[in-house]
């Protein structure tokens, strides 16, 4: 594989596990570049990012949000010129080891984008049972939606080609932008693959999502995923 | 004959102080139409009592006021919905600037750091006392 690949590793506030991110990735994924994308943090993690070699930091003056932040990686993708472009979430949840079964299928020109899903083979940490609910109706509307099943629509662990990224410069929702983008894609006529991947337990630091934010979520993301669908 | 005098009196203030608005270049001009136009209605249906009767008989509604009222609500909706487009369309421009300033403010700093090559890699300690001088 002599395809360039970029790993986009958006962050807010993990100066716990930014590091061990950082390591993971540089162990398992050597040939990789990596980005990481501070939303505006108001913890140490800029300061724990400069502490490492080899790895890029993009500052965000102004919180963005998980999508705002991730579309600045695609940016920097496409500025690059990377063929592939993996997301590795700051917070511990996504092994480095398992991006590399995820690079394959985009670099091989087999798929524009590969989910990371904890359902495929329900191992490892599955989420709470709230969450699980989510996870449960964007399944069902998503995968009825696009005609193709979909077992993992909110799991961030994800590999994009550069056709994708180009797209998703472009548009890229701000908050929550997971599910809706699986449609995006998919009406937009670019191939989805999933494979099975284990996921950790956030290794420090608090989930950005609460029940109460969820439901306000769950009924924003709808509208949004019907907005994509009908567009 | 009271609510007439001051019903002309809140137009005139309205539109005096829409136009200053716009001659002091406070807001676009495609908005301070749109509040101008509502200035200027304002006070058309002030001077002119019977007006607001005739649209209202027009409309099928026999409550002189409670036509205005339904126009005005509509009109003030309308410029609402407006003002959301317009919002949402600066907030995705502002993201973009946003996106554009961090990238290559870290393209810069790259640059910086290759131009002097002894101190590029600080530790932790260090940057994070720097940061705390500021």
């Amino acid at each position: 594989m002599n395809k360039k690949i970029l790993a986009i590793v958006p962050a807010y506030n993990e100066e716990n596990s930014i590091i061990g991110v950082i390591e993971d990735i540089k162990r398992h994924l050597p040939e990789v570049d990596v980005v990481i994308v501070n939303d505006a943090s108001t913890d140490r993690t800029a300061d724990a990012v400069k502490s490492k070699t080899g790895v890029k930091l993009i500052d965000l003056p102004i919180n963005l949000g998980i999508g705002g932040a991730v579309q600045t990686g695609f940016r920097y993708a496409l500025k690059g010129g990377y063929d592939v472009v993996v997301q590795i979430d700051g917070d511990g949840q996504h092994r480095a080891s398992e991006a590399k079964k995820m690079i394959a299928p985009v670099a091989n020109g087999e798929a524009d984008m590969v989910i990371g899903s904890r359902y495929l083979e329900k191992k490892g940490f599955l989420s709470s049972p709230f969450r699980r609910f989510g996870n449960f109706i964007f399944r069902i509307v998503n995968s009825a939606l696009i005609g193709q099943k979909i077992t993992d629509n909110t799991s961030g662990f994800r590999a994009y080609s550069k056709e994708a990224v180009k797209f998703l410069t472009r548009y890229y929702p701000s908050d929550y932008p997971e599910p809706e983008s699986v449609v995006l894609l998919a009406r937009n006529g670019f191939r989805i693959k999933e494979l099975p991947v284990i996921m950790q337990e956030r290794t420090a630091g608090e989930s950005s999502i609460t029940p109460i934010k969820t439901i306000y979520y769950m009924v924003k993301v709808m509208l949004a995923i019907l907005a994509r669908f009908s567009r | 004959m009271k609510i007439e005098f001051l019903g002309i009196a809140v137009s005139l203030f309205l539109f005096v102080f829409i136009f200053n608005l716009i001659r002091r270049q406070k807001i676009r001009d495609e908005y301070s139409l749109i509040w101008f136009a509502v200035a200027l209605f304002f006070l058309i249906i002030s001077i002119s009592r019977p007006l607001i009767d005739t649209i209202a008989a027009f409309m099928g509604i026999e409550y002189g006021p409670a036509a205005l009222f339904l126009i005005l609500i509509s009109v003030v909706l309308w410029v609402l919905i407006r003002l959301s487009i317009l919002i949402s369309e600066h907030e995705n421009e502002v993201r973009i600037l946003i996106q554009e300033q961090a990238i290559l403010k870290q393209k810069l700093e790259a640059l910086e750091g290759n131009a002097k090559e002894p101190n590029q890699n600080k530790s932790v300690s260090e940057s994070v006392s720097e940061s705390e001088k500021q």
